[in-house]
């Protein structure tokens, strides 16, 4: 590789044993960093040559696994690709190249907020650059995973969900075309797919089917302040199953007759946010991070264009313990910026990830699921969030533990017991489609989803190079928790 | 669990690599990464950071800046470097950091004597004693080895302007190095001896406020040294560009001449991502007539830093990313204005040496000598 030019490290890997999972399966044998397209063919050949597992990554914010690789394996770090200036460096300035719905070459300058649009861009951008380069236009991403800082082809491999998702689906829906370099029995082949149902069977991939070098994703017109509406809806209860059971029959209403961009939802305490977050300034949100003892605290946020949320105020008045407020955007995103640390802020604590990201599909059973959480939960740290889509709610929690072995351990299984007690059919499903099953590919997905991955793992990979290990079910037992050296 | 340790553990690591895509270091060499470091850190403790991630952090901030959680990176590493400067070898450190950091090992010592007024020239008044402390930080030595920059125009504007104002600033032969670089690297009971030192004099002296157009003499000032030696009780820490906004605001300074230049701004690190001063120096740089200010794409707390931070490191990398920083500026002026002495000294000379790629012609000016310039 290093004579071909690609930047490899084979020295220091112990920092590339894990992702965002704090799972591992051991120090991979060297990770390799290409750049752009040619280094991907060049890597590609190398692997099938000499039978080399390759294990594609973007960011590695996933907090299932599938960024991580064996020891055998090389790990393929994506994040430069498409993204490096001319003298091979990762710049976070970046020219847009906007094309229609037909691929055409669009000047953004003229085009009409009405167009169907997408930015043509490498793998290793993130939302956070591409909508920095897009704003002077008043565009951006139209769905944006992890607020922003996870890779276009990370967010491709997942088919993840976040801001924008109850509008334009999945990241996967909003994709039209996709580069890739997949492998053949000889080599490396580059295809570029632009047929959207089998760009929307990709998404997911997981990294099996190949390297993705660029894409075409689906951006959006920037509402002015007047087109939109932000919320905060904040409700409290000693009883969480009451609490739970309240919004999710406002959440089932809010789906029924409100179009909104971004639904989530938090529980606050103490620890959210630090003493002295410039959040418990602001005299409107400030009184939110107020919590009595003994009280659980939930603040749903919603934002959509002013007509589509024409009936919030309607549904949130027939709620008397829910208290609705209309808020600035600037405000919306400060609320955000706590929202998305939520799942892992904690205050001398570690997050032992494990539980987490699992679908309620009927939001009527969200205080069952509630009240089965926080009997479990009672005297740990940590809190539930999620989001509110369309087709249910996700729920995302993270155990936190001080920094000590015991602690840590006692996570896991706490971890353990969560699963047991709210993972059941007919009340949640475990199909993480917030962040990808990682590891658990094999193990958790649905039948038919897991066969289909199986064809389009032998049509763009016959040499079997990508992540073949995630085909491996037991894989899934081997948590790294106790060996942390903490 | 030692100090480092316990730094790291304060916030949650989630390991979302937002951190690694901001720096801009990792920018030149993709192996470079404070994820990295903070997930072998919790695989093997602290000490797994190699020499490389120890030293080439410019502990610039924008990590944090765009961290979720708040991780404190920079207090890491510098925790990381006071445990293991002696143990871990430096190949290459910065030669000018080693002057610098022989002249706060001087000022260090007891019984020091300086005559700290001499580029001070004639014209100007400075006192003994009064309200106001002009603390001029290393400025008076710079001129020393940076050749290519004047950094005493920078103290003779400042005391000008103080002047036009009718203050009378206080420049003291007792003052010493702030101490930012030793702390910074490591040296932290050559910070404390400089600290101690500074204070004394400072509280003896009567002063109500401290001006510096340093910013990081300002940072510190303002934020290291009350933790060191208590708070400060009765004095104010104010950058000049706070300084020459609240004399603007009482009518006792007045801009009269144009100055025809169109500038950006370099936002010091230390003043806007560590002290949270981002509008003051703004504020003059609208105020001041005939002047044309273009905002750069990443600014404020996204702002790029100068690519050395404390002198700490210099490598061929660095100047990649002086070259990055200093096209992203003159695609938008002719003139880069900072309010740090070591951004301008930075950015001088990489100008001074040879670019990795042809630039436009951009001139690194201070924001004081600007406002200054502005008296008429």
């Amino acid at each position: 590789m290093a004579a071909k030019g690609i930047t490899v490290d084979g020295g220091e890997l112990r920092g590339y044993a894990s992702d965002a999972s704090f799972l591992t399966l051991g120090v991979p044998s060297l990770i390799v960093f290409p750049k752009d397209e040619t280094e991907c063919v060049a890597l590609v050949e190398v692997a099938v040559k000499h039978g080399i597992a390759l294990v594609p990554r973007g960011t590695g914010s996933s907090t299932a696994g599938q960024a991580i690789a064996p020891p055998s394996a090389v790990l393929v770090d994506m994040e430069r690709v498409g993204a490096c200036d001319a003298r091979g460096h990762r710049h976070g300035l970046f020219k847009p190249h906007v094309v229609n719905a037909e691929g055409e070459t669009v000047d953004l300058a003229k085009a009409s907020p009405e167009d169907e649009l997408y930015l043509r861009v490498g793998a290793g951008r993130t939302s956070d650059e591409a909508n920095r380069a897009l704003r002077p236009f008043r565009w951006s991403v139209a769905v944006t995973p992890s607020s922003g800082y996870s890779t276009f082809g990370g967010n491709f491999a997942t088919n993840a969900r976040g801001s924008g998702t109850p509008a334009y689906g999945p990241f996967g829906h909003a994709v039209r075309r996709i580069r890739v370099v997949a492998s053949s029995t000889e080599g490396a082949r580059v295809l570029d797919v632009t047929d959207r149902d089998e760009v929307r069977r990709l998404a997911g991939h997981h990294g099996l089917c190949g390297l993705v070098t660029e894409l075409d994703v689906r951006i959006a017109p920037i509402l002015q302040p007047d087109e939109q509406l932000c919320a905060v809806l904040s409700i409290e209860s000693t009883d969480v199953v009451r609490l739970g059971t309240t919004v999710g029959d406002l959440m089932k209403r809010v789906a029924a007759s409100c179009r909104y961009y971004a639904g989530e939802f938090l529980f606050i305490d103490e620890a959210i946010v630090r003493p002295d977050d410039s959040v418990r300034k602001d005299p409107v949100l400030g009184t939110y991070f107020g919590v009595k003892p003994g009280i659980r605290k939930m603040v749903l946020l919603y934002r959509g264009r002013k007509e589509g949320m024409a009936s919030l105020p309607k549904i949130a008045a027939d709620f008397p313990e829910v208290a609705y407020r209309e808020i600035a955007y600037v405000q919306f995103q400060a609320m955000m910026r706590v929202r998305t640390a939520a799942t892992g802020k904690s205050v001398a604590r570690v997050n032992v990830p494990g539980c987490e990201d699992f679908l309620i599909r009927d939001p009527a059973q969200f205080g069952e699921v509630l009240g089965g959480m926080f009997s479990l939960l009672a005297g740990s740290e940590g809190r539930p969030v999620g989001h509110h889509y369309p087709d249910g709610v996700v729920v995302h929690y993270r155990p936190q533990a001080r920094v000590t072995r015991s602690e840590i351990e006692e996570a896991w299984a706490l971890n353990g017991r969560l699963r047991e007690a709210v993972l059941r059919p007919g009340l949640t499903t475990e199909d993480r489609v917030e962040h990808g099953l990682g590891l658990a590919l094999f193990r958790d997905a649905p039948k038919d989803r897991q066969e289909e991955l199986r064809r389009l793992k032998a049509s763009y990979d016959p040499a079997n190079v990508f992540a073949p290990h995630l085909l491996d079910p037991s894989l899934q037992a081997q948590f790294v928790g106790a060996q942390f050296q903490l | 669990m030692d100090a480092a340790m316990q730094i790291l553990a304060q916030e949650g690591c989630i390991q979302c690599n937002k951190c690694t895509f901001a720096c801009p270091v990792h920018r030149v060499d993709v192996l470079f990464s404070p994820r990295k470091v903070i997930l072998q850190a919790y695989l093997g403790g602290a000490d797994a950071v190699s020499e490389r991630d120890l030293w080439a952090c410019l502990t610039c901030g924008e990590c944090q800046a765009v961290c979720p959680t708040q991780v404190p990176y920079p207090a890491f590493i510098r925790a990381e470097r006071e445990k293991l400067r002696d143990e871990r070898e430096r190949s290459a450190p910065c030669k000018h950091g080693g002057f610098k950091e022989i002249v706060a090992d001087i000022m260090a010592r007891p019984n020091l004597k300086q005559d700290r007024r001499q580029w001070i020239g004639d014209g100007l008044k400075v006192a003994d004693t009064g309200d106001t402390i002009y603390f001029t930080g290393c400025m008076p030595y710079l001129d020393g080895i940076f050749s290519y920059c004047d950094s005493a125009e920078i103290g003779r504007a400042a005391i000008r302007i103080m002047n036009a104002a009718g203050i009378v600033p206080v420049v003291s032969n007792a003052e010493r190095c702030c101490g930012h670089d030793a702390l910074w690297n490591g040296k932290s009971a050559t910070f404390e001896t400089l600290a101690k030192a500074n204070a004394r004099w400072i509280r003896d002296s009567g002063a109500k406020r401290l001006v510096t157009t340093c910013a990081e003499c300002y940072y510190m000032l303002a934020y290291e040294y009350p933790k060191a030696v208590g708070p400060w009780e009765g004095i104010e820490v104010l950058h000049m560009s706070e300084l020459i906004g609240e004399l603007m605001k009482e009518g006792r300074l007045r801009f009269a001449k144009p100055v025809d230049l169109h500038v950006t701004y370099q936002d010091p690190c230390r003043l806007g991502r560590h002290a949270k001063e981002y509008d003051a120096p703004r504020e003059v740089l609208r105020a001041i007539p005939g002047v044309t200010f273009v905002e750069m794409d990443r600014v404020r707390e996204n702002a790029m830093c100068c690519g050395v931070g404390a002198y700490s490191n210099c490598d061929a990398q660095t100047k990649f990313l002086q070259q990055e920083r200093l096209e992203e500026a003159a695609s938008k002026a002719d003139h880069m204005v900072t309010a740090c002495p070591h951004c301008r000294i930075h950015f001088s000379c990489y100008l001074d040496g040879k670019p990795v790629d042809p630039l436009p012609p951009l001139k690194i000016m201070d924001l004081t000598v600007l406002a200054a310039q502005a008296l008429g």
